[in-house]
């Protein structure tokens, strides 16, 4: 099963700022996701009500995260990549209290996987549902 | 100090003696009274408005780059104005209450792990290039990756 994979401009300019091994890594993912769909989309995004978020997580080379949406079960929509990096992270403040606390989060296999079935994206609010369908 | 301060500081210690004999003996009241009493006291005396970097960064038990970098991202407020840089008094308290609760928390790693998930997507959700890009999407600015 293929899947169509689209992307941002902004999804366009940061991998143009990216290393010979960032941008590996990104097309690799993107390879993934034409492929897998859903399955290559990382994690769930907690929301603040600590639901899940309608965007997907996915770490590439270094510091880059790949932030992924799904419209249908046929596209995904790459809608950003950008650095998480340490400087930025709250987490960090909190490590710096608490010894020995891990500072990139939740161990990645503990998230929610973005999805367990391509042919069952995961869900989209209201809001981005309806923005992916007046433009796709 | 001259001898009238330090009378008044004197007077503050048998206040705040007071205070452990009466908390020891289960009058929180008289206790209460005592401490109000020791604070009055020291009130009187000339004091600084708020407390050295260093000092704070002792009394929060984190470094003083830390303790620079909160002040930069208003998470502690310093005394407008001061050079060398003092942090106020009330604003060193609430931090400290939070840093306590957070540090009797820490025992539970389930809790703390959940929170720095959190914070983590949250970071995430407000990525300005993730905004960016689903601000190009309702514009429809989509091409094949």
């Amino acid at each position: 099963m293929a899947f169509e994979v689209l992307r941002t401009p902004q999804v366009r300019d940061a991998v143009a700022r990216m290393s010979r091994t960032e941008r590996a890594s990104y097309e690799a993912a993107r390879d993934e996701l034409a492929g897998r769909g859903c399955l290559a989309g990382g994690y769930k995004l907690a929301a603040t009500d600590g639901g899940d978020y309608p965007v997907c997580a996915r770490h590439l080379a270094n510091a880059w995260r790949m932030y992924t949406a799904y419209p249908d079960d046929k596209r995904v929509v790459i809608v950003a990549v950008d650095q998480h990096l340490p400087k930025h992270n709250p987490a960090v403040d909190l490590a710096e209290l608490l010894p020995g606390l891990a500072t990139v989060g939740r161990r990645r296999q503990d998230k929610p996987l973005c999805c367990e079935d391509p042919a069952s994206p995961p869900p989209m609010n209201d809001e981005l549902r309806k923005l992916l369908n007046d433009v796709l | 100090m001259g001898k009238r301060d330090a009378q008044s500081v004197t007077m503050a210690l048998i206040s705040l003696d007071d205070a452990r004999d009466a908390l020891q003996s289960g009058s929180n009241g008289a206790a209460l009274k005592a401490m109000a009493e020791a604070h009055e006291t020291l009130e009187r005396i000339g004091h600084a408005a708020g407390v050295p970097v260093a000092q704070a960064a002792r009394r929060l038990g984190v470094s003083v780059p830390t303790v620079r970098a909160w002040v930069a991202r208003g998470a502690l407020r310093a005394v407008e104005g001061s050079s060398p840089v003092e942090i106020q008094p009330e604003s060193l308290r609430s931090v400290g209450r939070a840093l306590q609760e957070l540090r009797e928390r820490g025992v539970d790693r389930e809790w703390l792990q959940a929170l720095v998930d959190y914070l983590d997507d949250r970071q995430a959700r407000r990525s300005p290039a993730l905004k960016e890009g689903l601000a190009q999407l309702a514009r429809g600015e989509l091409e094949p990756a």
